[in-house]
């Protein structure tokens, strides 16, 4: 009881002071502009580095960092954090099992954890309090003002600082002392470079899974002659017969079609679904946060967290279905969308 | 209408309509899975994994229709 307490205490301090510094007003932060491209922060060797490839690469030494140290003294009877761990990843596991089989989740697993364990740092990554909240700030142009805060930069030199130290302007100052804030991190998959890429990893592992479990055969779901060889191979039946086989084997052929179409709309599906989300929770939060300050955006901010480990389920749940889907082979694929 | 305004327009109606669809498929996977729940409670697990595919495939649609007002209002 008196741990809760004390927990309790600390909270509404620290609430306590948020407010009272925001009402001091000492940093000003502004709503960062709103672009859907990445915005371009450092430049390495020519290279223009974007804020989400920034985030990106943090979301992989936290992983790499995190799994290193969790397993570096592996025990029996597991710590805590090592217990998280292996909750976490039995459960994850189990869900695998339930839809791919004994058999092929061993294979998918590595995988398509590989991908949940990714979305799911990153967007927690995104909605971390000062994540997003500082970066640089870059001479507002045209169109480019459009949904931010255009701001004029109160320090003199410096292009760079944890807090913005700006002053809003009014409508129709002059134009060169715009300047709008660039986030120094953004959210890995607010960059539809980051949800293309995933989506391409999970459909071309697609065919590397089904060209795996059925050989070449797995290929002729999407150019299915089979059924027209069929209707002239056949023999002992009629003339009626034989056209009717021809005519199944066309719509074989189409149905051959739809499937590859449908291969390619799976990756339009997956990157936007992921983008969309991620992208329209942060533009939600910032915009709550800037409309109605300190208390509104806190039940947004639930329903974001909520939202971040969701798509990162959705995506890897979908992966796996899609896989289940490609290595059960034509016959038994009723059966497959069961799951 | 200049353009500004009919952007702003066009990116209200396009979220406002395009989530009236999902909106409504989402209801009914969501109806279909609790009374599925209420019948048969220990198929729990079994609903689970197909509730979130088929709400995940819903809700794409609502999210194209969002990106479609987003892109038009700020690109």
């Amino acid at each position: 009881m008196s741990k809760r307490r004390k927990v309790l205490v600390w909270a509404v301090g620290i609430s306590v002071v948020i407010v009272a510094l925001s009402l001091l007003r000492l940093p000003t932060v502004v709503l960062p502009a709103i672009v859907i491209r990445a915005e371009v922060v450092l430049d390495l060797f020519g290279f223009g580095i974007t804020n989400t490839l920034l985030a990106t690469w943090l979301t992989m030494l936290l992983l790499v960092l995190g799994s290193w140290a969790i397993t570096r003294r592996m025990k029996q009877v597991p710590g805590r954090l090592q217990g998280l761990l292996e909750m976490v990843i039995e459960t994850v596991y189990n869900l695998i099992e339930g839809v791919a089989g004994r058999k092929w989740a061993r294979q998918f697993a590595p995988i398509v954890m590989t991908i949940f364990f990714f979305l799911i740092t990153s967007n927690l990554l995104g909605l971390t309090p000062l994540f997003g909240s500082w970066g640089i700030l870059e001479p507002a142009e045209g169109a480019h003002t459009q949904g931010a805060e255009a701001v004029k930069w109160l320090n003199d030199a410096e292009t760079f600082g944890l807090w913005v130290r700006a002053e809003k302007l009014e409508e129709g100052a002059a134009h060169e002392e715009l300047y709008i804030l660039a986030p120094m991190f953004r959210s890995a998959a607010t960059d539809l470079n980051t949800t293309i890429a995933l989506a391409l990893v999970s459909v071309m592992m697609t065919q590397y899974f089904g060209v795996k479990a059925l050989g070449p055969t797995y290929f002729g779901k999407f150019i299915a002659v089979g059924g027209i060889k069929r209707a002239f191979t056949r023999k002992r039946v009629g003339c009626m017969g034989r056209i009717g086989a021809l005519g199944m084997g066309l719509i074989d052929i189409f149905v051959g079609v739809l499937e590859t179409i449908s291969e390619f709309s799976k990756i339009i599906s997956f990157s936007f679904r992921l983008f969309g989300n991620i992208f329209a929770g942060e533009v939600l939060l910032g915009v709550m946060a800037f409309l109605i300050p300190y208390l509104i955006s806190i039940p947004f901010f639930g329903l974001e967290v909520f939202v971040g480990v969701v798509q990162a389920l959705v995506f890897m749940m979908l992966t796996v279905a899609f896989f289940v889907i490609a290595v059960s082979g034509h016959g038994s694929e009723e059966h497959a969308e069961e799951h | 209408m200049d353009t500004e305004s009919a952007r702003l327009f066009a990116s209200a109606l396009a979220i406002g309509l395009g989530a009236l669809g999902p909106g409504l498929g989402l209801g009914m996977i969501g109806s279909k899975a609790m009374e599925a729940l209420g019948r048969n409670p220990e198929a729990r697990d079994a609903i689970f994994v197909p509730l979130i595919l088929g709400l995940a495939f819903t809700e794409a649609i609502g999210i194209y229709a969002l990106v479609v007002a987003l892109i038009i209002k700020f690109v």
